[in-house]
């Protein structure tokens, strides 16, 4: 598939974006369209080795099934990471604020 | 004076000392995911072949994931960690705990989908593995 071939493709996949989201979010679907093509560009590199990967025959329909939501699992887990990073610098700030008090306070003694 | 003001700090060290919103890290748990991620990766390499000649294999890394699981399970404060192996383990999921149902039900799986789906799953070890790494060490903390 020539790149000129996965462009279009691509153009195509964010037009049908936003239709889907003009269809089922309603109200929302400015924002639905923005983070559906967020995703998509986020996709893109994969999509185009597994577009060419299907053309020729290495992947089925089922195969890339599988993977877009294998893909769209891992940005789960991703943002679950995200939660704990966050939780471990809440505790290391904790941490330090009981180093501050025990070496203040060892220090007044 | 002095002795409301120790008070008042011994109060917030307790407060603070008592409230750690996620397990430390903790080596044996590491070990085991980096060590499972390599037997997962191997075995979804034989995916090419017939999954009844290697049942056997199956059943070994699968007993592995399951034992760093249980030990995951069994730690406090740990529910992040556990939801991260959920989503990989997942039989209805699609990482590895599917691709095994997937290999199991067609018999044999294309070169090129266990390439894309390695990394993939690569990827879901890193990201436990990674989570772990980052996690205060035991040292570190102020008892």
């Amino acid at each position: 598939m020539s790149t000129l071939e996965f462009d279009e493709l691509f153009e195509t996949l964010k037009d049908g974006v936003s239709s889907i989201a003009k269809e089922t979010v309603g109200k929302y679907a400015e924002q639905a369209t923005a983070e559906g093509q967020k995703a998509l560009k986020t996709l893109k590199g994969d999509l185009k080795s597994w577009t060419e990967d299907a053309k020729n025959g290495d992947l089925s329909a089922a195969d890339l099934d599988f993977l877009l939501k294998g893909r769209e699992e891992l940005t789960e887990m991703h943002a679950l990471e995200q939660l704990g990073i966050a939780k471990i610098q809440l505790d290391k700030f904790k941490n330090g604020i009981i180093g501050l008090i025990v070496n203040s306070v060892t220090g007044l003694l | 004076m002095k002795n409301h003001f120790f008070s008042v700090l011994i109060l917030l060290l307790i407060i603070l000392s008592g409230c750690s919103t996620i397990s430390q890290f903790d080596q044996h748990a590491y070990i085991q995911t980096t060590s499972a991620k390599v037997d997962a990766l191997r075995l979804m390499n034989l995916a090419t072949e017939n999954y009844s000649l290697h049942v056997v294999e199956v059943n070994f890394v699968t007993t592995q994931i399951d034992k760093a699981y249980e030990y995951e399970r069994n730690r406090p404060k740990n529910e992040l960690t556990l939801k991260l192996w959920d989503k990989l383990r997942d039989t209805s999921g699609h990482l590895f705990g599917w691709f095994i149902q997937r290999w199991n039900k067609e018999e044999k799986l294309s070169p090129v989908f266990i390439r894309e789906s390695k990394k993939q799953v690569s990827e879901a070890f890193d990201i436990i593995a990674q989570l772990e790494s980052k996690k205060i060490k035991p040292k570190q903390v102020h008892q």
